[in-house]
């Protein structure tokens, strides 16, 4: 039989165990606002591509919206929180919404911890990376990064 | 604190630390795998020249060298591949003749692609998931250009 002195004894030497490791912070971040951060940004995207008259490209985009914006509904958020804002035919600022897409996915994906949503992280990244490649190449501008969506 | 707390608390502690230590194991056993890709692909590119794709051997360089820093970070190394030791994705492009070069990379994009989805899903440490997130991207974007009906541009 184990008394409570052991017990305590024993507890003491697993937190100094414990303590004696790297030190890590295991809490993820909260997925909600990377979630809503990757809607407003591929909405942008979205609207840009558009007004460069590639609907195809812009349908994509649209459903990738709309695949954020079901998760951030199951979290009880609200997806219209995600701004969308004005479009136009501009190569330079879709290419740039194009990068900030990345950069929005790559920085979401730590928050993304449960199996599910890892994989619709990794599939809306790979979705998008290839869409904003297409636009470039569309515009002479394919890309050259061998990292794209690193945080700038 | 009740010693019924602070027993508590030893116990989660002492059970969160060897999950973070597996998740490192799985982490590295996860980078190695992918610099023995990119490796393979660095070899297989080399002196193939494909429209539009700007220089992959180069890119794929520069992907060993980012893996191989976030390894040495985890206080681990991994040795270099052996010239002959290419996977069968890999050898099919370095063995192709030109007219069958979109077609070999493609399916070498597709693999590598599909590598790193699997490797996305199990990562645990943010700096080496987004570290790795960047380079899957740059596989995808190769993948589509190859596979567009446009190409090449």
């Amino acid at each position: 039989m184990v008394n409570r002195r052991t017990l305590v004894l024993g507890g003491g030497a697993a937190l100094l165990a414990a303590g004696c490791g790297k030190d890590r912070v295991l809490e993820p971040p909260p997925a909600e606002p990377a979630l809503l951060r990757s809607l407003a940004a591929e909405r942008a995207l979205g609207g840009t591509m558009a007004a460069l008259a590639k609907p195809r490209l812009a349908q994509r985009s649209r459903e990738r919206a709309t695949r954020l914006a079901a998760e951030l509904s199951k979290l009880g958020a609200r997806p219209h929180d995600a701004p969308a804002p004005d479009a136009r035919a501009d190569i330079a600022a879709g290419l740039r919404r194009g990068h900030a897409v990345l950069e929005a996915y790559v920085a979401a994906l730590p928050a993304f911890v449960t199996g599910a949503r890892r994989e619709l992280g990794a599939d809306l990244l790979t979705e998008a990376a290839g869409d904003v490649a297409l636009l470039g190449n569309a515009f002479g501008s394919p890309p050259q990064d061998p990292f794209p969506g690193a945080p700038t | 604190m009740r010693r019924r707390d602070l027993f508590a608390a030893a116990l989660v502690a002492g059970l969160a630390a060897p999950a973070a230590a597996r998740g490192q194991d799985r982490d590295s056993a996860i980078l190695r795998t992918l610099i023995a890709r990119e490796e393979v692909a660095v070899l297989a590119y080399r002196g193939v020249d494909l429209p539009g794709l700007g220089d992959p051997a180069a890119q794929d360089e520069a992907h060993v060298k980012a893996l191989r820093t976030e390894l040495q970070a985890l206080k681990l190394d991994t040795p270099r591949i052996a010239a002959d030791d290419l996977d069968p994705a890999a050898r099919r492009l370095s063995e192709a003749p030109e007219d069958e070069r979109r077609a070999a990379a493609l399916a070498l994009e597709t693999d590598l692609l599909a590598e790193y989805r699997e490797a996305v899903l199990g990562i645990t440490e943010p700096a080496i998931l987004q570290a790795v997130a960047t380079i899957l991207a740059c596989h995808a974007q190769r993948r589509a250009l190859l596979s567009a009906a446009s190409y090449p541009p």
